[in-house]
């Protein structure tokens, strides 16, 4: 419960023994920090972000990305934040979520007494409220083919919001929802959530009323103001009801798209913390920097072959295992990702990842590659060698297109070594290239494609996340998997309720995954956080949460 | 004159509507502006079919076109992907373009007047010479690569001061003092290695322009005379001879516009200056379609207005211009 205890349990001045002695519970966690380092008084912290943000309102499909988060992480309300080691802490509630004793399928929260928004009025049940009520607006103007139900504001994920038949406010602070059927990953929800009354007085609305500020703040920093193009300043919030305080008086989103000038801007003093997709020359780079010390993590996004299962060959199980026993996985961890950190390993669970608790090793059989057994599987299933050395059936070769978007050095290298290892088994690999565009929006959806490499996104709560992916007919199950056993551990597990229960039966969907073969998960990408030495208390986060998890925390080194 | 300059801006509206339409149709169909938002679980189809009415994706290229026309002629160029209006999206970066552009033309019409007049002044002397390798080198060299090592050079240097004076990103430092000086440093800070990239290259071929203009006007019958008249040699060069040598020059800075506005594209990605080049990429990378119209759109505009004031600046050199 470190986040519970850096944001919740401690009271007290800035930097007190109490806030010292939570911090100290953060030894075990992975990342640049095993201890809480005193801070100095004030300091600003420039970071080099990627991305900017169109707008505030992250649950809008528009501004549903890691740029938004990054900077309303720290402002909106959150009920739930995940800890690095993919537990969670309930920072905005005075205790975990709970499932009434006689209806179990009735959740109460009861937000934080002291929890206020920097305007200095209460986050209240009316919060919350007003923000269920907007995710799940219907307008009868807007109903269509595309859009039967005439959902009227755009909405990135209604997931688990969409099975809350009942919304009731028991007190100002506390709140009920009835779900139908039973939702086991509520304890994820309500994050994100700004101010009901500084919304409901925006022209814009929901959909655009927070283009251009995200109004109050319920968290440990303050918007102060956007340049658009260039930065994005938080100020210290001096009325957050959390501790430790912030001791940084401001944090300055410096938005440099390209990660090549943002290691430079490092080097030359203009940032002091940069988070790019790492590549090997960029993470040689940032080794070689002086007075900047660097982290290389394992975050929830996995690299990964999905199999078309529409596909003649593909569809045989013969082929898949084939070609899991040609690929040598340690082998590409080995030559792509050691030389960015010696802890990247293989991933052997599609469901649970490695570092997240529960997490269990799957697919023993393809642990080694093991390219007699693949030849003889393929033999088994009536393949013959033809010309080149290629496996052929009835005048049909194995040979196979891999997709994957263009300007990926990783993927590039990941394609050729794989290439390379089918080849040896007998299956051709031709590697084929495209743009973001036509790979999501055209190739995946309409299955155009042999196999895909591309990567998916795990999280804290991976059960509805997986189960959006390969349940039966489910849109983003691009391969076209259908399995009985894994449909039903995903129902099963949707509606659980207990946690540890709910990793059973996570497991129990991945075991289906690699009875069938459906995909071949490699390894989790690699993130790269590095930050000038004057700075303390900043670790990456490799849930979906990143480096600003706890940004209250963070300081400037105190002169010793 | 003015009946010149207004036929050239009636012939410039044409062309601008074709490209536009031509733009807006490429942009169009070079793919889905919504196809990540596809690709990420747990969208619905109903978020994307939302989306995808607000963009009015359902419709004919050309009606959406003549729609965004419509609006355009009004001032009001969309909104993009992203939901912001273009207008004032466009019109930010152009400001940020323009100061770049702007300072590495006149940067670069010195320098090459500089070189270009005082290499003619000593043909095939070994300033000549240095002078004539240097343009062919810098002509030869990718705006690109210049940029990296200039970035480089800057960062050692400020290393070897042991403070940051020129910067490398951005074309300002985020909340910077508030004195007028402290300001002042912090943009000429930024502006240092973009502009003088651009300058470098615009320098190198104009200088040879001006090196062969100077020439061919000091052997003039005219420039003979006032020398043989007995004019000091500065006041020859400087008033009789200069003014006609600027023709040639004046011309192809004109020309050249679109050219740096290209470069300044590159040079804009290795400064992380967000300016139009940096918006065209991403418009495209998104298909986005209203900005990369509105895009061509400005940029049109600010091409063709610069190439009347080019011809203002010619007219006012060379007398036969105006009164044809």
């Amino acid at each position: 419960m470190v986040v519970l205890a850096l944001t919740g349990a401690c009271t007290g001045s800035r930097d007190s023994p109490g806030a010292r002695e939570a911090a100290r519970k953060s030894a075990d966690l992975p990342g640049l920090q095993a201890e809480m380092e005193e801070r100095g008084d004030r300091g600003r912290l420039v970071y080099a972000a990627e991305q900017e943000p169109n707008g505030f309102n992250g649950s809008t499909s528009r501004n549903a990305t890691i740029g938004v988060k990054n900077v309303t992480e720290n402002i909106f309300f959150y009920a739930v934040k995940a800890r690095p080691d993919s537990g969670v802490d309930y920072v905005g509630l005075e205790r975990e979520p709970r499932p009434l004793p006689d209806r179990p399928q009735v959740i109460e929260w009861q937000i934080r007494k002291d929890a206020k928004w920097s305007d200095a009025t209460p986050i209240t049940v009316a919060d919350i409220q007003y923000y269920f009520e907007q995710v799940m607006l219907k307008d009868p103007a807007k109903v269509s083919a595309g859009n039967p139900d005439g959902w009227a504001n755009d909405v990135a994920n209604r997931v688990g919001y969409d099975q809350i038949t009942r919304f009731t406010r028991v007190d100002d602070k506390t709140f009920q929802a009835e779900f139908e059927p039973a939702y086991g990953d509520f304890r994820g929800m309500w994050t994100d959530i700004p101010q009901a009354r500084f919304m409901q007085a925006q022209p814009g609305g929901w959909d655009t009323g927070l283009n251009d500020t995200p109004g109050p703040s319920a968290g440990p920093y303050l918007f102060k103001e956007w340049n658009k193009g260039e930065s994005l300043v938080l100020v210290r919030n001096a009325e957050w009801w959390g501790s430790p305080k912030p001791t940084l008086d401001s944090i300055v989103f410096r938005f440099l798209p390209d990660a090549a000038s943002s290691v430079a801007a490092l080097r030359n003093q203009e940032v002091d913390m940069i988070y790019p997709q790492p590549q090997v020359d960029l993470v040689a780079e940032v080794r070689r920097l002086d007075g900047v010390r660097h982290s290389i993590g394992f975050g929830p996004t996995f690299e990964h072959l999905t199999f078309n299962l529409k596909h003649e060959q593909l569809g045989d199980k013969a082929v898949r295992q084939a070609i899991a026993w040609g690929v040598d996985r340690n082998r590409i961890v080995q030559a792509l990702l050691r030389p960015f950190s010696a802890q990247a390993a293989r991933v052997d669970n599609s469901v649970v990842l490695l570092g997240q608790r529960g997490y269990e090793a799957h697919g023993a059989d393809y642990h080694s590659p093991n390219p007699a057994r693949a030849r003889a599987a393929l033999e088994g299933a009536g393949y013959a060698r033809g010309a080149g050395g290629y496996y052929e059936k009835a005048g049909r070769r194995l040979s196979f297109r891999l997709s994957t978007i263009g300007g990926n050095q990783l993927r590039e290298q990941q394609a050729e070594l794989m290439r390379s290892q089918l080849a040896e088994v007998g299956i051709e690999i031709r590697f084929e290239t495209l743009t973001p565009r036509d790979f999501f929006g055209v190739h995946l959806p309409s299955g155009d494609f042999d196999i895909a490499n591309f990567a998916w996104s795990g999280g804290p709560f991976p059960i509805s996340a997986a189960k959006q992916v390969w349940s039966t007919g489910s849109g983003s199950n691009y391969g076209g998997y259908s399995s009985p056993a894994f449909d039903r551990a995903a129902e099963r597990g949707a509606r659980e309720l207990d946690r540890e229960r709910q990793l059973v039966l996570a497991n129990e969907m991945d075991r289906a995954l690699w009875d069938d073969l459906a995909v071949l998960p490699l390894y989790q990408k690699p993130t790269l956080l590095a930050v000038r030495n004057t700075f303390v208390n900043i670790s990456d986060n490799p849930t979906n949460e990143g480096p600003f998890w706890n940004a209250q925390v963070w300081g400037v080194r105190k002169p010793s | 004159m003015a009946r010149f300059l207004i036929r050239r801006l009636l012939h410039s509206v044409p062309v601008v509507v074709v490209s536009s339409f031509l733009v807006f149709a490429m942009v169009a169909a070079s793919g889905d502006p919504l196809a990540e938002l596809r690709g990420r679980p747990g969208v619905s189809d109903a978020t994307v079919a939302l989306r995808s009415e607000q963009l009015e994706l359902h419709k004919p290229v050309h009606e959406r076109y003549l729609g965004w026309a419509g609006s355009a002629v009004r001032g009001d160029l969309g909104t993009s992907v992203g939901g912001e209006p273009v207008a004032p999206m466009v019109l930010r970066h152009l400001g940020v373009t323009l100061r770049m552009v702007l300072l590495a033309v006149v940067v670069g019409i010195a320098g090459a007047l500089v070189v270009g007049v005082g290499t003619a002044l000593r043909p095939r002397s070994v300033l000549d010479r240095a002078g004539s390798v240097l343009s062919m080198v810098l002509l030869a060299t990718p705006v690109f690569w210049l940029a990296g090592l200039l970035k480089d050079v800057g960062i050692r240097f400020n290393e070897l001061v042991g403070r940051t004076v020129v910067f490398t990103a951005g074309e300002r430092s985020p909340a910077t003092g508030a004195s007028v000086a402290s300001v002042v440093a912090d943009r000429l800070g930024h502006l240092v290695l973009p502009t003088l990239t651009l300058a470098l290259v615009a320098m190198a071929g104009w200088s040879r322009f001006q090196r062969a203009a100077t020439i061919e006007v000091l052997n003039a019958p005219y420039v003979q005379s006032a020398r043989a008249r007995g004019l000091p040699e500065r006041r020859v060069v400087g008033v009789h001879a200069l003014r006609n040598a600027l023709i040639p020059l004046t011309a192809v800075v004109a020309t050249d516009f679109a050219a740096i506005l290209g470069g300044a594209v590159l040079v804009e990605v290795v400064f992380a200056w967000q300016g139009m080049g940096r918006l065209l990429l991403d418009a495209v990378a998104r298909s986005d379609v209203h900005v990369a119209t509105g895009w061509l759109l400005v940029t049109a505009s600010v091409v063709v207005v610069l190439n009347l004031l080019a011809d203002l600046v010619y007219a006012a050199l060379d007398p036969r211009i105006r009164n044809p």
